[in-house]
């Protein structure tokens, strides 16, 4: 009898209990609810998403050199890489670079494999299709999405020893699809000789607090050839850093490497 | 008369609380169960044959995928298993060590929340469930700026760890719940003082879930010892073995913590409430280790040869995972594919229980048994 | 109009209010299914830190319409072997013990559509086609997750029903009526410490957990367990026949809270305006002098608004309080819900058998004593809450 009344007693203590914390995560706890479509999460720096193919967009020329380590280095084999040799420069030139986005396991192993920079795992998102024999994603594509990690000079794989890796973009230029323009069509070109000088054009529209700002010292050669930018289309730079370092695989890039 | 006959019930493939895709074959007297019957392999992945034909470092992202909850640890095993193979040949830096055994405690925590949630949740409450969700999610979002996956991490490499932490990731001391998801102090600090309080108060106290399992699916320690037990399941029956003491793998031996055993017999109470310890003393380790990793930075990953080709041997790794004794067999021809690996996992051993235990509980219990043995059916399957 | 009506013949008067009657009262279930079953979404929301609904109508209040309309335009999928004419009738059984409860609910002063005297006992027999209801759906699904959620149910229903009753017969008791009209009557005369929420406290802890038990909620949801029988008796059901069962369970749900609502919180008796503001002024005239200008003003305000306390105005106000009272009540089974686990089904036997039974009868025997004293002596509880309440005006004789 009393065994009775206690049971009930102390499950009426440990039920009020309960109530009492649901009634207070009801009344003073905010929801985290993250309205999905109308704001969208925010990944880190470091977020594995799609790889993607980056561009030097001073040159206009992808990174990418055809040597078939990420192929290799792929754990499920979705890259697909076919190339020939360009008989005037000798180099290989990727006819098709594809990834197969339904196997893909995002394990950043390609990434790491590639000594030329030419890969970075994007931030994007939202790649639904709606046939999942369209999840092979063409070099194109890949290209297009990774202009927007791409900079005017990358820095050297092996740029500063304890730094974030060089295959984590550690500089997000932030352009969106339409900074991006590509009047000359030069963007997304296979690697040219050495002795080959582009003919350059800006690729961002500018920001205005840019024009104000002094033009940082630049060796003279790269700082010739970005001033032929504004010439072409007026009033457009690159607003982000600036000839500091622009060609220079060689020095690395200092700037890079702290921001993350 | 016709004699009454027993109901087979099928619970699974497609079954709310069977935790992935299993199958029970149960038989009912009425509302008791008198017999029941496994059936895995609807998730079998081929990982111990794939292996044979992937390098070393290509094989981690696949033990990832076996016990998807709790991620690091079983690359912990492979890693270290392969870097066994290699002897002296590879010295992992200290610091990569601590980072290691800092992000094995914080994902003993991840799942051991989701294992607390869902055993709540096969019973019936199912809010405990949603705020085990709403904390792993900070949790996730931790692991996501340390690693870049929120589940699948990828992290560990032969001879160290990918990369060196972020900065600011560690925090301090005094952060407190407002940088949960932003700094791993600012969430052992809200673990400490809001979750495991909550979770005491709102499950672990309440007599429906007591009643509910208490002195249900009861296994004497001397049956988890002969069926292979290991993990929340064997010290819930009161047998006090934990890898990380006794037998330490990385640098487990240079932390304070304590081993939580049940004291009621191995009854779901006790899987729930080694579980529920487990998780504060992961926080203590965590907490050791951030303190260290804060005074200690360094390199993070030792010197490896590009091209990783292990001695010929063989080696038999086993670690503490979060639920239970993960173990490697690997077997290496001096090449650089794995001749072999043999992968044990706690859940496929743990799930071989059921057939022990069931019988005799109502088919109630039976979930709540499956879900205080918190199996993952990934890793039952490989 | 008036003459129109009285020219008709009896019967067709009686089956025209029948009609009226029932339209609204199904009306009226309507309306507390929609909003019940998106209050029941929202309030797990919020414990759950999330939003819940949020797309249709203002922060997805309007959400019912929507789902009804979806779960209306499904198919209606129809296993193998179901026993078809009990497979399709179950739902519609369940929805009418559901609806015909709110028959004998006064939802304000004289708002009775049937003014039964027998009203507890035509509870208890409505109750009985619920379990009917449960054991057809189980039996004709031809599934055995049903069938064992129909014999989870049919047990538990047969066996709390007893002890719902025997609760009850405290209240019954102390009002010496069965009707519920009457039920509320006594509570309105004996004042808000007088409501049996309180005289009656045992009987309306095991009214609540019986009647949970009852509605089959959490944490007695053993007939429609998620985690062990997939959805119990209703596992086979789809479309608009799995929607029938929704609305019985919410239809159900609030029938029951004004049920709880009459018995134990007074029903649709409550303050309204005048009362209010004649105590307020009563309070503060006894403040002294320095407040008496104040309390003056709100008691002429108080005479000046006294239209309030006849008529349409007093049904309004006895509406209202008898739909908060009832929410709340909603709200309670909700938020347990939301918070507890659930019990198995031996214990849920042992509870209602071994403890809730004779606790029930110990309170029959407790409010037998009382009563006889408070008859004797003198009605020693009423006066005592009745003495706050002269205080406080809001008596009042």
């Amino acid at each position: 009898m009393t065994n009775m009344i206690g049971e009930a007693w102390r499950a009426g203590k440990s039920f009020v209990t309960g109530l009492n914390i649901t009634f207070k995560e009801m009344v003073f706890r905010p929801a985290i609810t993250v309205f999905y479509p109308d704001e969208l999460d925010t990944v880190p720096a470091w977020f594995r998403g799609i790889p993607l193919l980056k561009t030097d967009l001073l040159t206009g020329e992808y990174n990418c050199t055809s040597c078939g380590l990420c192929v290799e280095a792929c754990p499920v084999n979705v890259i697909t890489l076919e190339w020939h040799q360009d008989p005037i420069t000798k180099k290989k030139v990727a006819d098709r670079y594809a990834i197969d986005m339904s196997r893909c396991m995002l394990c950043n192993y390609c990434i790491e494999a590639c000594p030329f920079d030419a890969l970075v795992m994007g931030m994007d998102y939202e790649l639904c299709k709606v046939d999942p024999e369209n999840m092979v994603y063409e070099m194109e594509y890949l290209l297009r999405l990774g202009l927007k990690y791409s900079s005017v000079a990358q820095p050297g794989p092996k740029a500063k020893k304890g730094a974030l890796p060089p295959w984590v973009f550690h500089e997000l230029t932030g352009a969106t699809e339409e900074d991006i323009q590509d009047e000359a069509g030069f963007l997304g070109r296979a690697p040219q000789a050495k002795g080959y000088t582009p003919v350059l054009k800006a690729q961002y529209r500018k920001e205005e607090t840019v024009v104000d700002q002094p033009p940082a010292p630049a060796p003279a050669k790269v700082e010739a050839k970005v001033a032929v930018a504004p010439a072409a289309t007026p009033g457009m730079v690159p607003p982000d850093q600036p000839p500091a370092n622009p060609g220079g695989t060689e020095s690395g890039n200092k700037d890079g490497e702290e921001a993350e | 008369m016709e004699q009454a006959k027993e109901l087979l019930v099928n619970m699974g493939p497609q079954h709310p609380s069977t935790h992935g895709v299993l199958r029970l074959m149960v038989k009912l007297d009425g509302e008791t169960v008198t017999w029941c019957e496994p059936d895995i392999g609807y998730l079998h992945r081929c990982f111990e044959k794939l292996s044979e034909f992937k390098t070393y470092p290509q094989v981690i992202p696949f033990t990832d995928r076996t016990d998807y909850l709790a991620a690091i640890t079983n690359e912990l095993c492979f890693v270290e298993g392969t870097e066994k193979l290699f002897g002296d040949a590879i010295v992992v830096p200290e610091r990569a060590q601590y980072i290691r055994v800092l992000l094995a405690e914080f994902q003993r925590i991840c799942s051991h929340l989701l294992a607390l949630g869902a055993m709540a949740m096969d019973i019936g409450a199912i809010t405990p469930f949603l705020y085990a969700w709403r904390d792993r999610e900070k949790m996730y979002s931790l692991f996501e700026r340390i690693t870049g996956g929120r589940m699948l991490y990828n992290y560990l490499r032969i001879g160290g760890v990918r990369n060196d932490l972020p900065a600011g990731i560690l925090g301090t001391p005094t952060d407190g719940e407002d940088k949960a998801d932003q700094t791993i102090w600012g969430f052992i600090n809200y673990f400490d003082s809001y979750v495991w309080p909550q979770w005491e108060a709102l499950v672990t106290d309440n007599r429906i879930f007591q009643w509910r399992t208490q002195d249900v699916g009861k296994l004497s320690a001397a049956n988890a010892i002969a069926y292979g037990a290991s993990g929340a399941v064997l010290r819930g029956s009161g047998v006090k073995f934990d890898l990380r003491k006794n037998l330490p793998n990385a640098i487990y031996d240079r932390f304070e913590f304590d081993i939580p055993v049940g004291k009621a017999g191995g009854d779901c109470f006790d899987r729930w409430i080694v579980r529920a310890e487990e998780m504060r003393q992961s926080s203590r380790i965590v907490k050791q280790a951030l303190a260290w990793l804060a005074e200690n930075p360094g390199e993070t990953m030792g010197k490896v040869p590009r091209i990783l080709k292990p001695p010929k041997g063989e080696i038999y790794h086993r670690i503490e995972g979060a639920r239970g004794e993960v173990s490697c067999y690997i077997v290496s021809d001096g090449g650089t594919n794995p001749y072999k690996v043999k992968w044990r996992s706690p859940c496929f051993v743990h799930l071989q229980l059921m057939p022990l235990i069931c019988p005799g509980q109502k088919i109630a219990d039976v979930i709540a048994i499956l879900g205080s043995i918190d199996i993952v059916l990934g890793e039952v399957d490989r | 109009m008036v003459a129109l009506w009285n020219n008709l013949p009896h019967l067709v008067q009686i089956w025209l209010l029948g009609l009226g009657k029932g339209s609204l009262i199904l009306v009226w279930c309507l309306a507390n299914f929609a909003f019940a079953m998106v209050l029941e979404r929202k309030v797990s929301a919020w414990m759950q830190n999330r939003v819940g609904p949020w797309r249709s109508g203002l922060h997805g209040w309007l959400q019912a319409i929507p789902d009804l309309l979806k779960l209306f335009v499904k198919e209606y999928i129809e296993p193998r072997n179901v026993d078809r004419p009990l497979f399709i009738l179950a739902p519609l059984v369940g929805f009418l013990s559901a609806v015909l409860i709110w028959l004998i609910v006064p939802i304000g002063p004289g708002g009775t559509a049937m003014n039964l005297d027998i009203g507890i006992i035509f509870i208890a027999a409505i109750t009985g086609y619920d379990v009917i209801a449960i054991f057809m759906a189980g039996w004709g699904s031809n599934n055995k997750y049903s069938l064992l959620g129909a014999m989870r149910g049919a047990a538990q229903m047969i066996s709390y029903e007893v002890t719902l009753v025997m609760s009850i017969i405290g209240v019954v008791m102390m009002v010496g009526s069965l009707r519920l009209s009457d039920i509320v009557e006594a509570q309105v005369n004996r004042g808000f410490f007088g409501w049996f929420l309180l005289p009656q406290i045992i009987g309306f802890g095991v009214f609540i957990i019986a009647s949970l038990a009852e509605l089959n909620r959490a944490p007695f949801d053993l007939s429609e367990a998620e985690s062990e029988l997939v959805s119990g008796y209703h596992t086979e059901y789809s479309g608009f026949r799995w929607a029938v069962f929704a609305l019985t369970e919410y239809i159900h749900l609030v029938g029951w809270s004004s049920i709880a609502a009459t018995l134990f919180l007074g029903g649709w008796s409550g303050p309204n305006l005048p009362q209010v503001l004649q105590g307020l002024g009563n309070i503060l005239n006894g403040l002294g002098a320095f407040t008496n200008v104040a309390g003056d003003a709100v008691s002429n305000a108080a005479v000046s608004i006294g239209f309030m306390n006849t008529g349409m105005w007093a049904w309004a106000v006895g509406f209202i309080w008898f739909a908060l009272k009832t929410y709340l009540f909603v709200f309670l089974a909700m938020w347990i819900r939301w918070t507890l686990p659930r019990v198995r089904i031996d214990q849920l036997m042992d509870l209602g058998w071994k403890f809730l039974l004779p606790v029930s009868l110990f309170n029959i025997f407790l409010t037998g004593v009382l009563r006889f004293v408070a008859v004797n002596y003198n009605g020693l509880p009423v006066s005592l809450g009745s003495f706050t309440l002269r205080l406080l005006g809001l008596w009042a004789n």
